[in-house]
């Protein structure tokens, strides 16, 4: 993981149109993005994601501020990008609808795209968390945003992030697939992950 | 401050032992498959960047390796031209990004007939007899600039020299090259598109940054969402 400098010098590489800056910030930025987006948006996530990133191309000499800030702007976009397609294919963000299909259609697609089937089985289950609890649980402990920005990104205020983070963990911890899983494998993984 | 150090900062929102599993599948580092196309997205981006930016790309050159890129290009190639028109792998494959650009896409997308940058900006002369269909217009923008994308071109002309909108600078260029000069234009167009040789000549185009939203329109059109304040 690039430390923030280099992703300070990466960001201003790629408002001069380097490459290697873009390289450092895909590499860093894209895999939260595709995974947020995942959740969002299901099968759409990874041309979603491209438009996100191109419209961050375009945009990016607007944008100034730490690389902390750009990741926040970055899934601000993303979410835009998201919510513009759930448009275009006639759903809405909060449709029930669109979420228990994104819960189907989201993890079958997820496994086949992703490797890692952990990965997979753990943004079917937070897809089918309600879309709120969702994304506020994307951007906090996926996307690494805190609080403020994620209340930023999401167009709320702080406190109803922090609600929807708690009851949208609450509410994994006692989904019976994600106790069963950890019943089961409970033994190497141990929390040095990142 | 590393990234990592705000990853694990956040992690303080996950109290529940329960979790632990769930979230390090989450944040687990990123598959082969999600990093897939990481060359050609890459080049895209920073093309994108010095289009937007018109820096010179001379300054930065692509530095690629076609060989692994060929592959990767193909699905994200996909992917690109779903964006549209007037995206970069578009423009590249009708070979309208500046040369320098055009060179990199030429050199990083071997399989997909981008051709070389020409040395002399040469249009298809208009000599050409082009009993061209009606432009089928879905993506004006795929395939050589023909006759048809010269209509427009002459349109776009005839619009902007009666006080319209102003035209874009690429395809007026364009349009003064096909034409064999500015003087030209206007019987050139004379002869494409009918009507009488108008003399006033468009000024350099305004910046037009339109082109490159073509989903603005639609979006406004679409009902508001109640999602985003909510």
């Amino acid at each position: 993981m690039p430390t923030d400098d280099e992703l300070a010098d990466a960001l201003t590489a790629a408002r001069a149109g380097d490459e290697r800056g873009f390289a450092v910030l895909w590499r860093a930025l894209h895999p939260p993005v595709l995974r947020y987006l995942r959740v969002l948006v299901g099968d759409a996530a990874e041309d979603v994601a491209s438009e996100t990133w191109l419209q961050a191309a375009r945009d990016v000499d607007r944008f100034q501020g730490s690389p902390a800030a750009f990741r926040a702007w970055l899934f601000h976009i993303a979410r835009h990008r998201g919510i513009d397609d759930l448009r275009r294919t006639g759903r809405r963000l909060e449709d029930p609808a669109a979420t228990v299909t994104l819960v189907a259609a989201g993890r079958d697609a997820a496994a086949e795209v992703i490797e890692g089937t952990d990965t997979a089985w753990a943004l079917s289950r937070v897809a089918a968390l309600p879309v709120d609890q969702a994304e506020a649980v994307m951007l906090r402990v996926v996307a690494g945003l805190d609080v403020a920005a994620t209340a930023r990104v999401l167009g709320k205020g702080r406190g109803a992030v922090r609600i929807a983070t708690m009851r949208g963990l609450r509410r994994l911890a006692a989904d019976p697939q994600v106790r069963g899983r950890a019943t089961r494998i409970r033994h190497d993984h141990d929390n040095e992950d990142v | 401050m590393r990234l990592c150090d705000v990853l694990r900062r956040a992690a303080r929102v996950r109290r529940d032992p329960r979790l632990d599993d769930l979230v390090s599948a989450l944040r687990a580092p990123a598959g082969a498959d999600e990093l897939r196309g990481e060359q050609a997205m890459v080049a895209a981006l920073a093309a994108e960047r010095r289009r937007t930016a018109s820096l010179s790309p001379s300054a930065v050159p692509a530095r690629v390796t076609p060989r692994r890129t060929r592959t990767l290009v193909v699905t994200t190639m996909a992917a690109l031209a779903l964006l549209g028109a007037g995206g970069t792998a578009v423009a590249a494959r009708s070979g309208r990004l500046p040369d320098a650009m055009q060179r990199g896409a030429h050199r990083l997308l071997p399989g997909l007939a981008v051709p070389a940058p020409t040395a002399a900006p040469s249009r298809p002369a208009l000599t050409r007899p082009s009993p061209s269909p009606p432009p089928s217009s879905s993506s004006p923008a795929i395939g050589t600039p023909g006759a048809s994308a010269q209509k427009d071109w002459c349109v776009a002309w005839r619009t902007a020299a009666q006080g319209g909108h102003p035209m874009n600078g690429r395809d007026r260029r364009d349009l003064i090259t096909a034409a064999g000069g500015e003087e030209e234009v206007a019987p050139f167009c004379a002869r494409l598109i009918g009507g009488a040789p108008t003399s006033a000549q468009p000024g350099p185009a305004k910046k037009t940054g339109k082109n490159d939203k073509p989903d603005k329109s639609e979006k406004s059109k679409k009902p508001k969402s109640r999602s985003s304040k909510d």
